[in-house]
């Protein structure tokens, strides 16, 4: 699904050239779950916007069900996004003004569902993710677990091949990082390739493998299955 | 997909109550604003453009070249209308009107209607040819339009003096009689629609110019200009070159010859000093400053585009407040930003969904701005004079009021949307957006721009308010206060003088004098032609005043005699004698004046004094040349009072005027308040003006009150450590306002000069008028620094006082 061969990233300041990705290449292949894991400012991050169409590659090839797509437009590349790519990130980042339900939907109208539809499909996953009963409250008015569980309701809605998961434990407690945990483990199970970029080696060990990082290169690749 | 948006705007406008209030509110009084003025722009330039085939309908103008000097009048000879129907195949009709007050009849009367006793006093009487009727396409209620006022002593009547007089009745025969003339009664054959108030005529009574002369020859003299000229042209005439023909037919076969014939000096190059223009019907509201004798109530082309500039600019200045609001609370959206592209947004989506809340905003503040301005509009009829109205019934009001709003919303929306849909997601997803951004450069230059106007509207509005108190207080050559004028004195007949005498005797009364002729716009005004003596076909007249007066008249009026002597009454040399003032002494070029004689019109007068220039036109122009006669003009008759007790002398001046003249009311008015009417225009053009610029420092004010409020926030964390490290509230405070103020600075430097030179070119209008003072400017700045000071004080005291403590735990 994903092949990136000798990719490379910079970020220049006025004096300095910062080298993110070092002439990285790895291969992920459909239904996987990776967990990429290294120090801070190893180039996790940066590794998975740029598997996540956020950002482009300065160097090296990066092909998306076998298309080469590191010289794509914003255009092309919001396309691709929105209909293979869901994100969970370590701070969930719900819009405030949205309700559990409008947050959950808003992939499904960017990519011109229509409403009936929408309903059907946001009521599932919520039924799913176990949060229905907060289907009209706001993001404040939800614990930490169940807001992560939101961000993963919405990543899942428009069901996509993709799944880029940020630490999506870091602002959780063990009890509800487990279940975050477990639902991604569901979800792998279901068919969906899963990235994660993770610090705790417990979440880690929940993936096929391991991909170790150091100053923008990989170091190491454990087959944990 | 627009549900979702306007789900989210309508939950951020609700969200950040501060923000939308201000934001809503700010607009909205643009808004009102702008459409006050919008209404008021629309009626002053829609004069008489309801009138059928206006766009061939003319007026003519004259100017009357002297050199550089150019005076523009509208009066014209009683033949020159009908020789323009007889001679030019191009004109279609002509009519004259004639509403001097100096012809019997015309201007203001005693009125009284057949079968009755009663006299009553009514204004705004004019001579009109039938013609008149038919060129103006003035409306009957009652009576034929086409033959109303074509028989002799015949009179028209407006719609409203008919339901005064003769409540819904028709008045069609009954007759009426002036000034107590019962030999001449005059038909009523005609009641009119009322002149509409964007009309430039306002006439209640047209009397038939059916067979009238006013004095011998004076229909067929070529010379003597009393009348208002009309014409309809054919369509399609080509104005300039019928401009052309018209001068030199009317020149060389009739003006010239006549001239000649009178002995006038100068006769044979008239046609380079009196050339005759057609002012568009349409056109005379708007651009007729410079014509002389012109009505007051005549508005001014300049002040319509000021005031649409200044009603823009408030828009402006509204719409900048929400610009800056939005790009300076920028780090709140960011993430929902972030998250919407991350979720599949594209950047096009989120410039749409940023512009429908912009659209919407507006859209609110354009409701209540609409609504404010029917609310404001009692007020702003009271103060511009006039009967406008909103137009709610005009089918094009609301959808344009909802299209100029859409317009300010994209417009005003545009640069925020672009601005935050820029925003990268990865950035704002991890928090890095940096909080002195790109956009705050040019939030700086809208903050300058918007006190840039502001302070040019205060300069503006003290300097006008300057010059208009200049007008009413300084040295104009008369005294004006407690000076009662009594009106219709002539209904006295030979009385009169009996009456003035009894007058002089009532206790507070100090002087008394006779005379139609005062320095007050609506009094009796003529021309003549006067010529130093044995110089009559030599050299050029100059045109002059020539006012009758008594001997009372100068020290009443509180006039200075600077040369010889006043009238004496009962002197019969003085019935040949003549005062002048010095600019008709200079006009004349006399070195020593008193002693030597003037002709007018061949008849020698001898000068006996001159008088001190004083103004009897408005102060925008120079005094002109004037000549007091001595004799009997009875219709005013002026008391100069000297009391603390006003009333008391009122009192007894109102039962010496019953005892004489039992079944009329007593009419009187001050002089100081017929002065300042004169400036009425004036003075509502400075209260709108001043009521404007307030409204702009109030919506740059409620801007800065936010913006400041933003700013002191995002340094919340910062002032916080600064005060940890041991900085005073002093320090803080200053820091914190101290940005803002060099901006104030800013639009100072560049508000001055601008100020300066606009107001130094407005001033160059009036012959009379102040010296601009730095201490305008100096107070202007002072008065928006301390403004501008108090508005952002609240905010950043605020914070100078929060406790670090509690800022730093919540970072």
């Amino acid at each position: 699904m994903i092949q990136i061969t000798d990719l490379e990233k910079f970020y220049k300041t006025e004096e300095v050239q910062t080298i993110a990705l070092n002439k990285l290449s790895f291969e992920v292949k459909n239904g996987e779950f990776v967990a990429i894991m290294g120090p801070s400012g190893c180039g996790k991050s940066t590794l998975l916007n740029i598997i996540g169409l956020l950002d482009d590659p300065d160097g090296g090839s990066f092909q998306f069900n076998g298309e080469e797509v590191s010289n794509y437009n914003e255009r092309k590349r919001s396309e691709l996004r929105k209909h293979n790519v869901g994100f969970v990130f370590q701070s969930f980042n719900l819009i405030d003004e949205l309700t559990v339900f409008e947050n959950v939907e808003l992939p499904l109208i960017y990519t011109g569902v229509k409403p009936a539809e929408r309903k059907k499909r946001v009521e599932e996953v919520l039924e799913k993710m176990q949060i229905m009963h907060r289907r009209n409250h706001f993001p404040q008015q939800l614990s930490g677990g169940q807001q992560q569980r939101v961000a993963v309701a919405r990543a899942v809605v428009n069901n996509p091949k993709l799944i880029l998961a940020d630490e999506p434990t870091g602002n959780l407690d063990s009890t509800n990082g487990n279940e975050v945990m477990d639902l991604l483990i569901d979800l792998n199970e279901a068919g969906t390739t899963i990235i994660m970029v993770t610090h705790s080696e417990h979440d880690a060990k929940y993936s096929h493998r391991i991909i170790r990082m150091l100053d923008g290169q990989k170091v190491t690749e454990n087959i944990l299955v | 997909m627009l549900k979702n948006y306007f789900k989210i705007a309508v939950r951020n406008l609700l969200k950040n109550k501060g923000f939308s209030f201000i934001n809503i509110f700010g607009l909205s009084i643009g808004v009102a604003a702008c459409i006050l003025i919008s209404i008021y722009i629309f009626h002053e330039s829609s004069y008489d453009k309801h009138v059928a085939n206006s766009e061939n309908i003319y007026r003519l103008n004259r100017d009357y070249v002297d050199g550089d000097r150019v005076d523009t009048g509208i009066h014209f000879s009683a033949n020159t209308a009908p020789t323009l129907i007889t001679d030019f195949e191009e004109v279609e009709n002509a009519g004259r009107l004639m509403s001097n007050g100096l012809f019997w009849g015309a201007g203001s009367n005693e009125i009284r209607f057949d079968g009755e006793d009663t006299q009553y006093y009514e204004e705004n009487f004019t001579y009109a040819d039938q013609a008149i009727i038919d060129i103006m396409d003035v409306q009957m209620v009652y009576g034929q339009r086409r033959t109303a006022l074509s028989k002799p002593n015949t009179i028209v009547i407006s719609e409203t003096i008919a339901e005064k007089y003769f409540r819904n009745q028709n008045p069609i025969g009954r007759s009426m009689y002036l000034n107590g003339n019962n030999e001449r009664p005059f038909k009523i054959t005609g009641v009119m629609e009322d002149f509409k108030s964007n009309s430039h005529l306002d006439f209640d009574f047209f009397i038939t110019l059916k067979d009238v002369e006013f004095g011998e020859g004076e229909q067929t003299r070529w010379f003597q200009n009393n009348y208002f000229t009309y014409v309809t042209l054919k369509p399609g005439v080509d104005i300039p070159a019928f401009e052309a023909k018209m001068n030199t037919i009317l020149m060389e076969k009739y003006i010239k010859p006549s001239y000649k014939l009178a002995g006038f000096a100068g006769w044979e190059n008239a046609e380079e000093k009196e050339i005759t223009n057609l002012q568009p019907l349409t056109a005379i509201n708007l651009y007729s400053t410079h014509v002389d004798y012109e009505s007051n109530s005549r508005n001014d082309i300049k002040i319509i585009w000021i005031f649409g500039i200044v009603a823009l600019f408030i828009l402006i200045i509204a719409s900048i407040n929400f610009v800056n609001l939005s790009t300076a609370k920028s780090a709140n959206r960011a993430k929902e930003v972030g998250l919407r592209k991350v979720v599949g947004s594209s950047r096009t989506q989120l410039i749409s969904q940023f512009l429908v809340e912009s659209i919407l905003i507006s859209l609110i503040a354009f409701i209540l701005g609409i609504l404010l301005s029917a609310l404001l509009m009692p007020l702003f009829r009271t103060t511009s004079g006039i009967d406008l109205v909103i137009p709610w019934s005009n089918i094009g009001f609301i959808p344009t009021a909802i299209g100029v709003s859409i317009i300010v919303g994209i417009l005003a929306g545009l640069y925020p949307s672009f601005y935050l849909s820029s925003f990268n997601p990865i950035n704002v997803l991890k928090g890095k957006l940096s909080s002195k951004s790109k956009s705050g450069g040019l939030r700086s230059s809208l903050v300058v721009f918007q006190f840039t106007v502001s302070i040019i509207l205060i300069v503006g509005t003290l300097i006008v308010n300057q010059q208009m108190n200049h007008i009413l207080t300084s040295k104009i050559g008369f005294e004006k206060d407690q000076v009662v004028q009594i009106y219709s004195t002539n209904a006295l007949n030979e009385q009169v003088e009996t009456f003035k005498e009894e007058l002089k005797k009532l206790p507070g009364v100090n002087n008394v004098t006779i005379s139609d002729y005062l320095p007050i716009n609506g009094t009796k005004r003529n021309g003549n032609s006067f010529v130093n003596e044995g110089r009559d076909g030599l050299d050029e007249t100059i045109p002059g005043q020539a006012w009758v007066i008594d001997e009372d008249y100068i020290e009443t009026m509180g006039m200075t005699l600077v040369n010889g002597r006043n009238f004496i009454k009962g002197r019969t040399s003085d019935e040949q004698a003549v005062i002048m003032n010095q600019a008709m002494v200079k006009a004349l070029r006399l070195e020593d004046p008193v002693g030597k004689r003037v002709s007018r019109y061949g008849q020698l007068w001898e000068i006996i004094g001159v008088v001190e220039d004083f103004n009897f036109d408005t102060m925008k122009t120079t005094v002109r040349p004037l000549c007091f006669f001595s004799g009997i003009s009875p219709s005013i008759t002026s008391v100069k009072i000297n009391t603390n007790d006003v009333s008391a002398v009122l009192a007894s001046m109102e039962n010496k005027w019953t005892e004489f003249v039992p079944n009329m009311a007593f009419r009187y008015e001050f002089m100081d308040a017929s002065f300042a009417k004169m400036y009425d225009n004036v003075s509502r053009i400075k209260v709108i003006f001043t009521a404007f610029a307030i409204l702009a420092i109030l919506v740059a004010c409620l801007g800065l009150l936010a913006l400041s409020a933003y700013m002191v926030e995002q340094r919340n964390k910062e002032m916080s450590v600064r005060k940890v490290l041991g900085a005073s509230i002093q320090t803080i405070f200053k820091l914190l306002t101290g940005k803002f103020l060099s901006l104030i600075l800013v639009a100072l430097v560049i508000a001055i000069p601008i100020a300066y030179y606009l107001m130094n070119t407005w001033l160059q209008d009036y012959e009379y008028r102040i010296e601009m003072s730095w201490t305008v400017f100096l107070f202007a700045g002072i008065m928006v620094l301390i403004i501008a000071l108090a508005t952002i004080s609240y905010h950043a005291m605020k914070s100078a006082l929060i406790s670090p403590a509690k800022v730093l735990r919540s970072e």
